[in-house]
């Protein structure tokens, strides 16, 4: 097999485009540190970070601390995002449910779902179980309303159609409603990805004992400017990871939506 | 199977307006006929069609079905302007929908899903997704989708208007290939007049809102027909008969239009 220049070329320049501006940034960054027009109190000089990062890394207490907040927010985002797929089937297939339903979760869905926190904190006490809970409920507005509008959504024709060629109302609902609102269920998955991502920190921050977020308010109480500019750094390149893989599920789980 | 629509009243309310669609229309569709619905815009075509499809509820009248020729499958299936087609599913799978709700085994109806891709030109994509198709090719696969659905008669509901002229002049001879192996009865929705003169044993006319047939033109041209016919005198003659019983029903509905924007 042979790779054309002009393959390698587009290649070569996509990387360029992409990574070019970045390594810009990080360039200025830490010539202005380096050159003194930036105190390196605030801003360390980006090498610095870097070799922070590898030794966080190496050292065990990175990764350590990733496994706990992935495990925590991976728990809330299932437990959340899940019901709230469940939740908003059944509410938008069954209109009473609905009727009856709606109104409770638009007076519910403006609330600052962080706010929660002290209740699950009063509940729940201190460790995990409120930490999750706080994902749990930050995960699942965002999927339910992206599930109920998908339900809408469905082009009635296509629903007419079925009926036509000799679908039961328990067939179109899976057959047609279903499959038709999934990509509207899969914006709602990744919108709450990232919601999952900061509130995870967040309170992890505010009551951790353990994890990403507890790490980074470590390193700010104790000064450690280059840990939590590479604790930064590491939570970013996280949250790449996990939109990356909300949009590699739904390529493979959707083929028929790809490059619409 | 004969369809015989006797008064049929369609009326309905779009914002509060009563709207009177169909009044008294009747129409009986021979069997293995292929009919051709004509009218101007707005005419409740469309409406009718999927009262006798069983899709939309008639406020009066009513629409009978006599001297099925199979015990099973449906008595009617839609082929729709827009195909609607199901984005998720690929062509063989669309094709083979009827059969799947039906509960015919996977083997059978993928085996029926194949024969009617290939007898519409389609061999080679039954793996792609619709959108991957063009509008001419998606129209296919609705083509075969209603045929694999086998039903006694086909409703088709201006299934070539959104096609370019080209493309619909090229189905509309793939169409007369197609019918002419099955045979079924077609009651096929149209405002194009060649269109209706070319496919049609016989061209019902539509009046302006509220619809009603207004006349049936039996068209006088052999089978198997050619495009070469849409040259002849024969098809001028019947093609100026449909225009001028059309063209006194777009005056009505140009005058009840402009009476509309004056008030």
């Amino acid at each position: 097999m042979t790779i054309s220049s002009g393959k390698l070329r587009a290649f070569a320049s996509s990387v360029l485009y992409n990574v070019g501006p970045i390594v810009a940034v990080l360039l200025l960054w830490e010539l202005s540190v380096r050159s003194g027009l930036i105190r390196a109190f605030f801003l360390p000089p980006v090498s610095d970070v870097l070799v922070q990062l590898w030794e966080s890394i190496t050292s065990g207490q990175l990764p350590a601390a990733f496994l706990v907040t992935t495990k925590r927010m991976l728990i809330g985002y299932i437990i959340g995002a899940g019901s709230a797929i469940v939740f908003g089937l059944l509410i938008g297939i069954f209109r009473p449910l609905r009727n009856f339903f709606y109104p409770i979760v638009a007076a519910v869905y403006p609330l600052p779902k962080i706010a929660m926190l002290s209740i699950f904190i009063v509940v729940f006490g201190v460790g995990d179980p409120p930490i999750i809970a706080s994902v749990a409920i930050s995960s699942f507005f965002p999927v339910l309303l992206n599930t109920l509008t998908g339900l809408r959504s469905i082009d009635p024709i296509l629903i007419k159609a079925a009926e036509d060629l000799g679908a039961n109302r328990f067939q179109v609902t899976t057959k047609v409603v279903l499959p038709g609102s999934l990509p509207m269920i899969f914006t709602g998955l990744r919108q709450s990805s990232a919601v999952a991502l900061i509130v995870v920190v967040a309170v992890e921050m505010y009551i951790g004992q353990s994890g990403v977020g507890y790490l980074l308010s470590w390193a700010t109480e104790f000064f450690k400017i280059n840990l939590l500019y590479a604790n930064l750094f590491a939570i970013g390149i996280f949250g790449i990871l996990v939109f990356r893989l909300v949009d590699f599920i739904e390529y493979i789980a959707l083929p028929w939506a790809r490059e619409r | 199977m004969r369809i015989s629509v006797s008064n049929v009243d369609k009326r309905f309310s779009v914002r509060g307006r009563e709207v009177n669609a169909l009044n008294k229309a009747s129409l009986e569709v021979r069997d293995a006929e292929f009919l051709t619905l004509l009218g101007p815009s707005g005419c409740g075509k469309s409406t009718l069609l999927q009262i006798i499809a069983g899709l939309e509820p008639a406020t009066g009248g009513k629409v009978s079905f006599e001297g099925r020729r199979t015990a099973s499958g449906p008595v009617t299936t839609m082929v729709w302007q827009r195909y609607a087609l199901f984005p998720w599913r690929t062509i063989k799978h669309n094709v083979a929908f009827g059969c799947e709700m039906r509960g015919m085994p996977r083997g059978e109806r993928m085996a029926r899903a194949q024969h009617f891709i290939e007898n519409v030109g389609l061999i080679g994509f039954e793996e792609a997704f619709p959108h991957e198709l063009s509008g001419g090719m998606q129209q296919r696969v609705a083509l075969a989708r209603a045929l694999c659905n086998d039903p006694e008669i086909l409703l088709m509901d201006e299934p070539l208007a959104a096609l370019d002229a080209q493309t619909r002049t090229v189905m509309q001879v793939e169409l007369l290939r197609i019918w002419d192996q099955y045979k079924k009865t077609v009651v096929y929705v149209t405002h194009s007049i060649d269109e209706a003169v070319l496919l049609g044993d016989r061209i019902a006319i539509m009046s302006a809102r509220p619809g009603r047939i207004k006349e049936v033109i039996p068209v006088t041209l052999p089978r198997p027909r050619t495009l070469d016919m849409l040259t002849t005198p024969e098809f001028h003659k019947l093609a100026d008969h449909a225009w001028n019983s059309i063209k006194e029903e777009f005056d009505v509905a140009y005058g009840a239009s402009k009476e509309g924007q004056s008030q």
